[in-house]
């Protein structure tokens, strides 16, 4: 199962946290959430994945297309706080050097 | 340790809800066994996405019954899925990653595939991946042997 919690800070950064796996259950849903951030204007998102279990190729793809939205928009998408099995698969589709996670939600969008 | 060849067995109707289940079988599977987490974390992103490729592609639309059997063995674990599904058209030995691309050229982070990686990462994933067709049934064979 997964729940999704948003919100946006005072920044205008919208952060986004999948809490559970995130399978081709679940991406319709995070495609969904991106593309509604970005129309309300928060174009830099974060996502939040310390809450996220697992992750599954349908869950890459929603993060690519994501990616693809926010860059479109002239933002960002920005992945922070992965466990391991997202790191693995981060690291066996070679998207970390795409997606390059961040330590954590608060610094994700420091230096910019 | 659940390293003498026990199965753990789920049955059911291949939907995207079943998923669930299947990583319920595998939480079965790893409760009485010492695999190390990252042999475990690689195993279970293998028969997931293996797991998906059979709820996207064998239904068309049909009920399809699929089988899991998960067992762990002294010097490995081992998946094998059966389905009556649709003939999956895969070749596994060509099963190609997308590209990664530069992060920094909008172009090419536009360029990027949203999918496609599905089996190539079971197969990074595993040490064996198998795909059989035989009469009207698919057959999956997934092994990850234990680090040492």
């Amino acid at each position: 199962m997964i729940e999704f919690q948003t919100h946006t800070r005072d920044d205008g950064v919208g952060v986004l946290a999948p809490v559970g796996r995130l399978t081709m259950v679940a991406a319709p849903q995070l495609r969904g959430l991106v593309s509604q951030l970005v129309e309300q204007g928060h174009a830099r998102i974060v996502v939040d994945l310390s809450g996220t279990d697992f992750i599954d190729s349908s869950g890459l793809g929603a993060l690519i297309a994501g990616l693809k939205t926010t860059r479109q928009a002239g933002g960002d998408l920005r992945l922070a706080a992965v466990g391991p099995q997202v790191q693995a698969v981060l690291e066996l589709t070679n998207l970390h050097r795409v997606l390059r996670p961040r330590p954590d939600v608060a610094g994700a969008f420091d230096g910019d | 340790m659940a390293t003498d060849g026990v199965e753990h067995v789920l049955r059911v109707n291949a939907r995207p809800e079943s998923l669930e289940q299947v990583h319920e079988l595998l939480a079965a599977l790893w409760a009485d066994d010492a695999m190390p987490t990252l042999d475990r974390m690689h195993f279970d992103t293998a028969v997931a996405e293996v797991a998906a490729n059979i709820v996207e592609h064998a239904t068309r639309g049909q009920d399809v019954t699929l089988v899991l059997r998960v067992s762990g063995w002294p010097d490995r674990v081992e998946a094998r899925f059966e389905d009556d599904g649709a003939e999956a058209h895969v070749d596994l030995a060509a099963a190609a990653m997308p590209g990664s691309g530069d992060p920094d050229d909008l172009d090419a982070v536009l360029a990027l595939a949203e999918d496609g990686r599905g089996l190539a990462l079971a197969r990074a994933a595993v040490d064996e991946l198998v795909y059989e067709r035989e009469g009207s049934t698919n057959r999956w064979f997934l092994v990850r042997r234990r680090s040492r």
